[in-house]
């Protein structure tokens, strides 16, 4: 006898996967484990159904692949039932969604098979209010995907934001995905986690208003959940409103005063981060452009090339310049939010020369880099006692950045500086 | 906003009140065809049921209850509540109501 194809439905309310193997027919319900419900024709020893409650946490993968799943009810079914499990388990329909891992152990583990990972995406089930997801694209997991929580209210700028990612491929997650009053934040958040890289929050008086916000944000669950997942908290803050507790340490985007920096900032941010994620993944691949890998490279820099870099290599390249130069340098590690990328150190060596610490903060920017970043890093490197702290752009400095190093004795590199120690430092050879 | 289209509404053995949707019904039913006859069931689960939080959604909690006469070999009810909240003119009221329930065979 074969079986007709199962009908595969996501509840979106409760989280809820189903796969119906016998439609419209009763069964009974044996639990695996909390989450998953196993529903059998026991007399005729069919499986009639799954059903995955929590599932978008379930479809998360972990650090080490995909998530297995124990079946720690099976140890306190009796030993019939068990049997009975045991056997559906091993047996098709149900293998092919349940993936048995150490079958003989009394508490197996499963893998959800490869036709559930993506339920939420695949044409062949049916998502109830579906028009709330839009489907992740095939070659998810080699693009960063942003999932963009936002009042309704900012949507005009959202948009702005999601079409300037777009453009950098960088992908965004929102569409319906809006907090509305009544909404549960961590709902969404479980939604997001399941499949993206950044969990990104726009913070503005209407957002924050909720009080569902302030609570749930400052849940250490949440953020607990964030950080155990690898998925990147990302304020955006785009007018002043308060900003809740547990964000306060938090750096944000900050659109509210300089759009082009904050826009920087959060994409820097993105990239570093999915590269550490995803070191299989060539960031400057999503720009399209390869990164010099020699010093001959380095020495016919111009300025279009050093744009091109993803900032982790603009970084490891300044590194490399500094390490020519005669420092022990230090990376900081990518998800280092300390305001500097890298430390630079000599010691003393020849007769008056002097042992020298020196942190350096690196700005792939296109802008223009303001006052604020220079007093930032004048704070950060009295906190750090360091004898010397460079900012290094592939742009320029505004006026109030340059007075305000002069004051700070913060040393400023530029974009014409950089090429300028680029030539010194690799003449080409013939 | 899941308020509107009330089947029932109750209070669970720590004063929680909690409601049961008409949509939320036929999804019940439908994923779980043996729940029909168990409506009622499902009310006193609710009720009087032992409640326990999920351990990966905070916000969602099962009310387990023992009957006798469910379908099949299936011996306990356990219903899903989320427990969220409404805005009634700027402040939040509990708004729980009943996502899921099922039959299951315990023993």
């Amino acid at each position: 006898m074969t079986m007709k194809e199962p009908q595969i439905r996501y509840d979106e309310l409760s989280d809820t996967l189903y796969v119906v193997f016998v439609p419209g027919e009763s069964a009974t319900g044996i639990e695996l484990n909390g989450h998953v419900l196993l529903r059998v024709d026991k007399l005729s020893r069919r499986p009639i159904g799954i059903v995955l409650f929590d599932y978008s946490i379930l479809v998360q993968p972990t650090e080490l692949g995909t998530r297995r799943i124990a079946l720690t009810g099976m140890e306190r079914l009796p030993p019939a039932t068990r049997e009975l499990v045991t056997t559906i388990l091993r047996s098709a329909p149900v293998c092919d969604y349940l993936v048995t891992r150490e079958p003989d152990s009394i508490a197996p583990e499963v893998e959800l098979g490869r036709r559930l990972m993506f339920a939420g995406a695949s044409p062949e089930i049916e998502r109830r209010d579906s028009s709330s997801v839009r489907d992740v694209p095939k070659d998810g997991g080699r693009r960063p995907l942003i999932f963009i929580c936002h009042s309704s209210s900012d949507k005009p700028f959202v948009r702005q934001l999601v079409k300037r990612l777009s453009a950098e491929k960088v992908d965004s997650w929102l569409d319906e995905i809006q907090i509305r009053v009544g909404d549960s934040i961590h709902g969404k958040i479980n939604e997001g986690l399941s499949r993206s890289d950044f969990f990104a929050i726009v913070l503005s008086k209407s957002s924050v208003q909720s009080r569902w916000v302030q609570e749930e944000l400052s849940s250490a669950s949440t953020m607990e959940k964030l950080s155990r997942k690898g998925v990147l908290l990302l304020p955006v803050l785009i007018e002043e409103c308060e900003i809740p507790p547990l964000l306060l340490d938090r750096r944000y985007a900050n659109f509210k005063d300089d759009q082009e920096s904050a826009y920087q900032e959060l994409l820097d941010a993105i990239l570093h981060h999915f590269e550490q994620r995803h070191p299989e993944v060539n960031v400057d691949s999503l720009r399209g452009v390869e990164p010099p890998k020699n010093a001959d490279a380095r020495a016919i820099i111009d300025p279009e090339v050093l744009m091109s870099m993803a900032p982790r290599h603009f970084e490891e390249f300044v590194a490399q310049l500094l390490s020519d130069a005669g420092y022990a340098v230090q990376l900081a590690p990518i998800t280092h939010d300390g305001g500097y990328d890298i430390i630079a150190s000599r010691e003393a060596g020849f007769p008056g020369l002097k042992p020298e610490k020196m942190l350096v903060q690196c700005k792939r920017w296109k802008n223009p880099v303001g006052a604020t970043h220079v007093r930032e890093l004048a704070g950060i490197r009295m906190i750090a006692r360091t004898s010397r702290a460079a900012l290094v752009t592939t742009s320029r400095f505004t006026r109030d950045a340059k007075t305000a190093a002069e004051h700070s004795g913060i040393d400023l590199v530029d974009v014409d500086d950089l090429l300028d120690w680029v030539r010194k430092a690799h003449v080409p050879r013939s | 906003m899941m308020s509107a289209g009330r089947r029932w509404d109750v209070q669970d053995a720590h004063g929680n009140p909690v409601y049961l949707t008409e949509e939320r019904w036929e999804h019940i039913v439908e994923g779980h065809p043996e729940m029909a006859a168990h409506e009622h069931q499902l009310r006193e689960a609710v009720r009087l049921g032992v409640r326990s939080q999920d351990s990966l959604n905070p916000q969602k909690f099962r009310y387990l209850r023992a009957f006798r006469s469910l379908w099949g070999d299936n011996t306990h009810l356990e219903a899903v509540v989320l427990f969220r909240f409404e805005e009634d003119e700027g402040r939040p009221v509990a708004n729980n109501y009943v996502v899921t329930a099922y039959l299951k065979e315990i023993g």
